[in-house]
Parts: C-alpha cells; structure tokens; sequence
C-alpha cells in the first residue's frame, strides 16, 4: 500500500493530516499513534519554522508505505535536517522546563530510524517504524 | 477538545480533559487550562479522556505546572491512556509532573 497527501505547511493543514492518518486501513493502535504523533511533530515544525524568511508558504508531501512501515515527508521549506539535532536533555525540574524541544525526541523514540537528505532544494526526511 | 473542572471537599481541583491533545486540541483549551492551574494550589488532571498526546499538549502541561509551581501548588496527572502515557514517560514528563493510576495516590500528590 502507498497512500500520498499534499499539504500547504499552516495551523489549519494539521486536523486534515491526523484526519488522513486515521483513515489509513491496516495499522494497528500503536502503529497509528506513532504515526500520529511522528507526523504532528514534524509538520508543526514546518508550520513554525519551515517557511522562508521572503518565501511563499511551504508545501509538503507525506507519503505512507506499509511492509516495511514507513513515512516519507517531503518539503520545500529552508533546509532542516532533523537527525542533525541532540536530543535535548529532559528537564530535571519545574523551574527549568523551557516551552520548546519534545517534538523532536518524541520523533527519535517512537520511529526506530530516521534519514535525512536535501534534494534539488528540497527536504526529504524518512522515517521507518517497526 | 473538551475541558471541564471540578472543586472536590478535599481542596483538591479536578481538571478534567477529553479529546486529541494535538497542536489544535492544545490551542482550545491552552488558555483556560493555564488560567485554572495558575488560581488553584492542588490540581489533579484527568486524562481518562484523552486520546492522543503531542507535544504542544505535553507543553500545555508544563506549563500549567510550572506556573502553579512558582506559587507552591502541586499538580498531578491521573489515568492516562497506555499510549499517552508513554509519551509522558518517553518525553520526561513524569519526572517534572508526577503520574497516578488511581484517585486516591493523585490527590496525596497534588496535596503534597
């Protein structure tokens, strides 16, 4: 199965996204969760950050494959490489939780391998699940 | 989302939340959860209902437990779902709000 979406990276574009993800046939609760999740993260940071300081609005496509599962998100946003970042030390304290900084290593525990490469100006970044 | 709350005889307040805590779910209730958790020393927070966790919601939380923190209050969150509470393990959650299953350990908790 490889199901295909396209998307222009802003607030409203994220129910639509979870909305596609649930209706995908075939995943198990967990699996879909992870999906969910993976994806949320990764879009929100598109939506906050992706866009070009004078550039039109992102586009992004999300492509789903099972056996193997796995998720490709393609955009067009300024260059990102997600793998790149440490994934930040969890606060130890109240007073010390900042705002941001989960999205990401929401996304390293719940896809067991993530790869990243720009493309002919273009973000591609997979994700694989078990 | 839904958000709704509940003052119980042992001073304890019960924020309780329904629906997908994603970045939508978050902005509904972010403003109300915030003004709630910051007028109330104990606040146990029901996430019975809660059936997806991200981590604009994750912030949500935080947040509303830092700022009672700033005026000693406690919170606690209570129940969630196997799913979501992974997320409030993975992402370190419950090492800054404690977590419990049942009512009773919720309340000592968020009493302190």
């Amino acid at each position: 199965m490889l199901q295909r979406i396209t998307l222009t990276a802003e607030f409203e574009a994220l129910p639509k996204l979870a909305a596609w993800v649930e209706a995908q046939a075939g995943l198990d609760s967990r699996q879909a969760y992870a999906i969910q999740l993976c994806l949320e993260e990764v879009a929100v940071n598109l939506v906050m950050h992706g866009r070009p300081a004078c550039g039109d609005p992102v586009q992004f496509t999300v492509t789903l494959e099972t056996q193997p599962l796995r998720l490709t998100v393609e955009d067009d946003g300024i260059a990102f490489d997600p793998t790149e970042i440490p994934a930040s030390a969890a606060a130890a304290t109240l007073e010390t939780a900042s705002r941001g900084g989960l999205g990401l290593k929401l996304v390293n525990a719940f896809a067991k391998q993530r790869d990243y490469a720009r493309l002919a100006g273009r973000n591609r970044l997979i994700l694989r699940f078990a | 989302m839904d958000i709704s709350f509940e003052q119980l005889a042992s001073g304890v307040t019960v924020i309780s939340l329904k629906g997908r805590m994603d970045v939508t779910g978050a902005m509904q209730i972010d403003v109300q959860f915030a003004a709630v958790a910051a007028a109330n020393r104990a606040v146990v927070v029901d996430l019975a209902g809660v059936e997806f966790l991200a981590s604009m919601g994750l912030r949500t939380l935080i947040m509303g437990a830092k700022s009672m923190h700033t005026k000693k209050g406690r919170m606690a969150l209570w129940r969630p779902l196997p799913m979501v509470e992974e997320v409030l393990v993975t992402s370190g959650t419950t090492t800054l709000i404690p977590l419990a299953h049942d009512m009773a350990e919720a309340e000592r908790l968020a009493l302190g």
